[in-house]
């Protein structure tokens, strides 16, 4: 035992008198992640103490129920459920719509025979990436109004116009179309380049075969372009119940909580404007967990089903 | 004799408002300007010595913004020259009844200023979880430094008491109105529409019902009434339009009880006449999505004949409704009543003390003393008169005792076409009321401040006033209180947009009976009994 | 490749292109609404019915209050630096961390890599972060816009992937003449990876462009205001930027100076982003280069 401690240090120092330059390369880069990301991570005790602020994290009192009240209010909270369900509604509107969207684009794109008008298109759906979400969802907000453009639209086909972002049942839907709108064209990008990558000599032989286009997409481009499907499919169903709040807080009021109302939102509007933040700490805490979960899950599976994998 | 001064100044400053300030135009005697405020009692001496510097939580002004003429002695460099303190200005300002998010971040980063502007009877907890939880001072210990505010206090027992937490403790400095200025917002209704559609002001809730009909279907108006939705939450600014079914949200007094509004049948009521009215499409179709610049915005540009406006927003509506039609008409509406011929109780209202633009001393500052003389100083006659009227002899001219008389060309004719206020505001504290009070209505025109009469009502004996809580009642009701009051304008709102049908009513009352409505409705009573036997 | 064009071939290419031209009218069409509500005249923008082809009247105030404010530029400002300052510690600190990454000889490599993958999937939530920033003494400075985002971990292994690709025997051939870690990066590995790097450059500084987040819960003073923030404020909390200003004519335009900041806002973008775009097609291949 005292032997390999002896080898491994001296290994150790082997290896840090050859490589002292590369640890110093990487030592700004560790100093963000334990400063950035590990040390919130200590942070997280907060969940089980009852935080103040004037106190400070360590002098704080642990919480009740074995530091557990906050989990256990959360537990208990009417609106427990609620977020829950909402975060992974989104999430699986987003996966339904929001995922194939680009895909079909990037295959849609792919088939445009001339290349300046490809160029043009391309351009066009790009450049909504490059709005700021505020602004997006100020003209959102504007166009969801009874008098907007959404319903201008809607009045040609004969629906009544109302106020689209007080409605419950149309929230998930706004903001999916919302977050296609603006990052279909960015997103497609990864595809097109995953269909750059496929070997042109087989849709050679395809067509010499005489395989229609339809044919060609569905033997040829789409099984060249599964490994980043599946790459892109695990990651989006790993963070299945991480759902942003940016945009959410711009985009919704009261009157829809029911529907648009996530985890994310909740811990937000607990921590920063309830300042309630060892409540909002374990709420979060308990996402995270969720998370960190379902990457797991979803990695495990596509080991299994396929030879891709994140890790 | 200090109340011969103040009696005086009272006279003075209603005689003012009734003459619209013709004043007696007495030559401005150049008195010493700390005279007054130092009579008897004081032994502050402004300007401070030492060269101290004092952080609050107030929004920086950029000296570059104030034009030439009020510069020199523009409001915080004339403080700053005569209490000889320098101000370090470190935003996170917070002036809204619930403290702000700023705020609340810059309280929790721990890095506190030496004086905390905040309405602390809103924040969460109320200045006993303020006090208990170690954020600011208890300002009786610091008595010896403030004697021009226990001074003001004693002579004020009506005022001491309701600024003191249920121990008997001062926490900070009052900002307080002038009596007779309580109302700021009410009803306000395009009358030559009224008189297009041959109907008088709207008296009752059927009568607005049948205005509102008629402006939407004789008229075609696209929104006959809009208002922000997040008024029907703040106590008193849709009063207006529930006063009919004499209830409020959330809570306030009837028969010296506490009421909890969404536990009334008259609330319920109240909620089903406005989801009538969303449902006809008579109440503003968007109002749960819109901003407050949108229903100004609305009004002013002929979209809408009814909306709940604020006294210093109306005036503005009603030039750009001019300036496009020359016949518009706002007439302003006193609030609803059941059955005509009634007297209005409830309206908006603006307590004397609701806890607004308090200064705090912070639990950190190691300028105890200075920091006290400071605030002080604002309770000093020269300090209520440089937060009142401003600079003497450059803003108001004083009369023979140093008290104000009246303000001068440069306020009240500006060469530069500024309104009046918009000047006074750069020489005296530019919030609308001050330390201790000031006259709100000087710079009001006529016709505004006859809507202000119209609106107001005996609504002192409903409001529900600034109580404390203990710190074993705070525990439950932080903890109980957010989810309630979440789920209620959750509810209540879509009650209203008609998504939560109105029959569901009975099983909301239960839900929230089941979140602690009644329990907490019994710890106000506690406090408010409290509160009553101060 | 042999084409055949059939009528059915040619029937398809019409309808793809119809697609896409719709598409790209949707694209644009939310754009070109907002500058003509900007240029509207409030009564008849109030007026107007149905789609809009062109403004509603036309008049510039809109503009004039938007451009004479001295708040829009402060915000435009301090997001600039933020973008500017921001890149270069982007850049830095990926580049190393990405160059570490590829060094699989070393015997720290495997554990800091787990440090940081571990990073990806589990944080330590709004509250602990506020709290670890403010502890940092970043509270209130621009800085807390840049040194909390300096590395996005799926932008490092992202570079890293680039960099695999480049062949090791370059690698060898700079040992062999006695060259360092550092001249193996920045005379090899920077240089050939220049589409990524240009890549990089767009994903961080979209980045910065796009947040308001971590500005509306770091920033307090007003003069430290980023763009973002600003427009929040505007657009979505219906607040004007100065109280003083609020004048009978503001309450009549306001839904034009509305679209007015939209569009102020975006323009620099859209002026940008067609010479951008050369640059991030030339990179685009790291995407599929991932893993």
């Amino acid at each position: 035992m005292a032997e390999n401690k002896l080898k491994l240090s001296g290994r150790l120092a082997m290896d840090f008198r050859k490589n002292w330059p590369l640890y110093l390369m990487v030592l700004p880069v560790l100093a963000f992640y334990i400063l950035f990301a590990y040390k919130p991570m200590v942070g997280i005790i907060i969940a089980f103490k009852d935080y103040k602020p004037a106190l400070g994290i360590w002098r704080s009192p642990w919480a009740d129920n074995h530091g557990f009240y906050h989990f256990i209010d959360f537990f208990t909270s009417i609106f427990c459920k609620r977020v829950l369900v909402n975060t992974l509604m989104i999430s699986l509107y987003d996966l339904v719509i929001g995922f194939p969207a680009p895909i079909i684009l990037a295959l849609l794109l792919n088939e445009v025979k001339s290349a300046s008008f490809k160029k043009v298109v391309q351009t066009i759906t790009y450049f909504p990436h490059f709005i700021s979400a505020v602004v997006i969802c100020g003209m959102v907000r504007q166009f969801c109004l009874t008098d907007g453009l959404f319903n201008i639209i809607g009045g040609w086909f004969g629906l009544e116009p109302k106020s689209l972002l007080q409605i419950p049942g149309n929230f998930r839907m706004i903001f999916t179309l919302t977050n296609i709108w603006q990052g279909v064209g960015w997103a497609s990008i990864i595809y097109l380049a995953a269909i750059a990558g496929v070997d042109t000599g087989l849709y050679e032989a395809a067509a010499l075969d005489g395989a229609g286009r339809f044919q060609r997409i569905w033997h040829i481009t789409l099984p060249g372009i599964r490994p980043t499907i599946i790459i892109m499919l695990i990651m989006r169903i790993g963070s299945l119940m991480n759902v942003g709040y940016e945009k959410i807080i711009l985009l919704y009021n009261e009157s829809i909580y029911e529907t648009a109302d996530v985890i994310s939102t909740y811990v937000y509007r607990k921590g920063l404007l309830e300042f309630n933040f060892s409540f909002s700490t374990a709420v979060n805490l308990f996402n995270s967990i969720m998370n960190f979960a379902l990457v797991y899950i979803a990695n495990f599976i596509s080991r299994k089903f396929s030879e891709t994998s994140l890790f | 004799m200090k109340k011969m001064v103040c009696l005086v100044l009272a006279l003075v400053l209603a005689l003012s408002v009734l003459t619209g300030c013709s004043g007696s135009g007495n030559g401005s005697a150049q008195t010493d300007s700390g005279k007054s405020g130092q009579s008897a009692t004081t032994d502050s001496v402004y300007p401070m010595d030492g060269n101290v510097t004092l952080t609050l939580n107030m929004d920086d002004y950029d000296l570059d913004d104030i034009p030439d003429y009020a510069k020199e002695h523009y409001f915080w460099v004339e403080l700053e020259e005569r209490t000889g303190v320098n101000l370090d200005f470190i935003g996170s300002t917070s002036y809204a009844a619930e403290p702000s998010q700023e705020f609340l971040l810059m309280l929790s980063s721990g890095e506190w200023p030496d004086i905390i502007v905040c309405n602390w009877v809103g924040f969460p907890g109320g200045p006993t979880a303020a006090l208990s939880d170690g954020y600011i001072r208890i300002l009786e210990d610091y008595k010896e430094y403030m004697p021009n505010l226990f001074k003001y206090l004693e002579e004020n027992p009506d005022i001491d008491r309701m600024i003191r937490t249920d121990d008997g403790q001062v926490y900070s400095m009052p900002w307080l109105r002038e009596k007779g200025t309580q109302v700021g917002e009410g009803l306000v209704i395009r009358q030559d529409w009224l008189e297009k559609v041959n109907l008088d002001l709207p008296e009752t809730m059927d009568d607005m019902y049948e205005a509102l009909t008629k402006f939407k279907t004789e008229l075609n108006v696209k929104t006959p009434i809009t208002f922000e939705l997040r008024w029907l939450w703040l106590q008193t600014a849709a009063a207006s339009i529930s006063s009919p079914y004499n209830t409020l949200y959330p809570y306030y007094i009837w028969d010296n009880e506490v009421k909890y509004g969404p536990l009334e049948e008259g609330y319920k009521e109240f909620i089903t006449e406005l989801a009538k009215w969303y449902k006809e499409g008579l109440l503003d179709t968007d109002i749960a999505s819109i901003d407050k610049s949108t229903v100004q915005s609305k009004f002013s540009n002929e979209e809408a004949a009814v909306s709940i406006q604020q006294y210093s927003n109306v005036d503005n509506c009603i030039k750009a409704l001019a300036e496009s039609n020359p016949e518009a008409k706002v007439a302003a509406l006193p609030s609803l009543v059941k059955n005509s011929g009634d007297t209005p109780h409830l309206t908006h209202y603006w307590a004397v003390f609701d806890g607004g633009y308090e200064m705090a001393l912070s639990a950190t500052t190691k300028q105890i003393e200075p920091a006290c003389r400071f605030m002080d100083f604002m309770y000093s006659q020269d300090g209520i008169n440089l937060c009142a009227y401003g600079t003497e002899g450059v803003s108001y001219e004083a009369d023979a005792n140093g008290n104000f008389s009246k303000f001068t060309d440069l306020v009240l004719a500006n060469e530069s076409g500024d309104a009046p206020s918009t000047v006074r505001n750069y020489f005296a504290h530019p919030a609308n009321y001050t330390y201790p009070s000031r006259d709100l209505n000087y710079f009001v025109p006529d016709n505004i401040k006859d809507m202000m009469k119209t609106w107001t009502a005996d609504m002192e004996n409903y409001w529900f006033p600034p109580v404390t809580l203990s710190v074993d009642e705070n525990k439950v009701y932080s903890a109980k209180y957010s989810t309630l009051d979440t789920y209620c304008r959750e509810n209540i709102t879509k009650f209203i947009l008609g998504t939560n049908p109105i029959d569901q009513w009975d099983q909301f009352v239960a839900e929230i009976e089941k979140l602690g409505a009644s329990e907490l409705l019994e710890i106000q009573q506690a406090a408010y009994e409290r509160f009553m036997n101060r | 490749m042999v084409e055949r064009k059939t009528p059915g071939e040619i029937t398809l290419n019409v309808f793809i292109t119809v697609i896409m031209v719709f598409l790209s009218l949707i694209m644009l069409y939310p754009m070109l609404y907002e500058i003509f509500v900007s240029f509207s005249e409030p009564l008849k923008l109030f007026r107007h019915r149905g789609l809009m082809f062109a403004p509603a009247g036309f008049r510039t105030y809109a503009y004039e209050w938007v451009l004479s404010d001295k708040e829009i530029w402060t915000g435009y400002k301090n997001t600039l630096f933020v973008i500017v300052v921001g890149l270069v510690v982007n850049l830095t600190l990926t580049s190393l961390g990405a160059y570490f990454l590829t060094r699989k000889d070393c015997m720290w490599h495997k554990p800091i890599t787990i440090l940081i993958l571990i990073t990806m999937y589990f944080s330590g939530g709004m509250i602990p972060f506020f709290l670890t920033v403010k502890d940092l003494g970043l509270y209130d400075s621009l800085f807390a816009l840049i040194f909390p985002t300096a590395i996005s971990t799926y932008n490092m292994i992202l570079l890293r992937s680039y960099f695999q690709s480049i062949p090791e025997s370059l690698v060898e051939s700079v040992l062999i003449d006695g060259g360092g870690h550092f001249t193996i990066l920045f005379r090899i590995f920077i240089p050939l990876s220049l589409p990524a790097m240009a890549v990089m450059l767009l994903y961080y500084g979209v980045g910065h462009w796009n947040t308001y987040f971590n500005a509306l819960i770091f920033i307090k003073t007003k003069s430290k205001f980023t763009l973002q923030l600003i427009l929040r404020n505007m657009l979505i909390m219906g607040s004007n930027l100065d109280v003083d200003e609020q004048t009978a004519e503001y309450e009549q335009v306001v839904e034009s100076i509305k679209a007015a900041m939209v569009i102020v806002s975006t323009v620099p973008i859209l002026c940008i982003y067609p010479f951008l775009q050369k640059y991030f097609v030339g990179g685009l291949m790291i995407g599929s280069l991932k893993e």
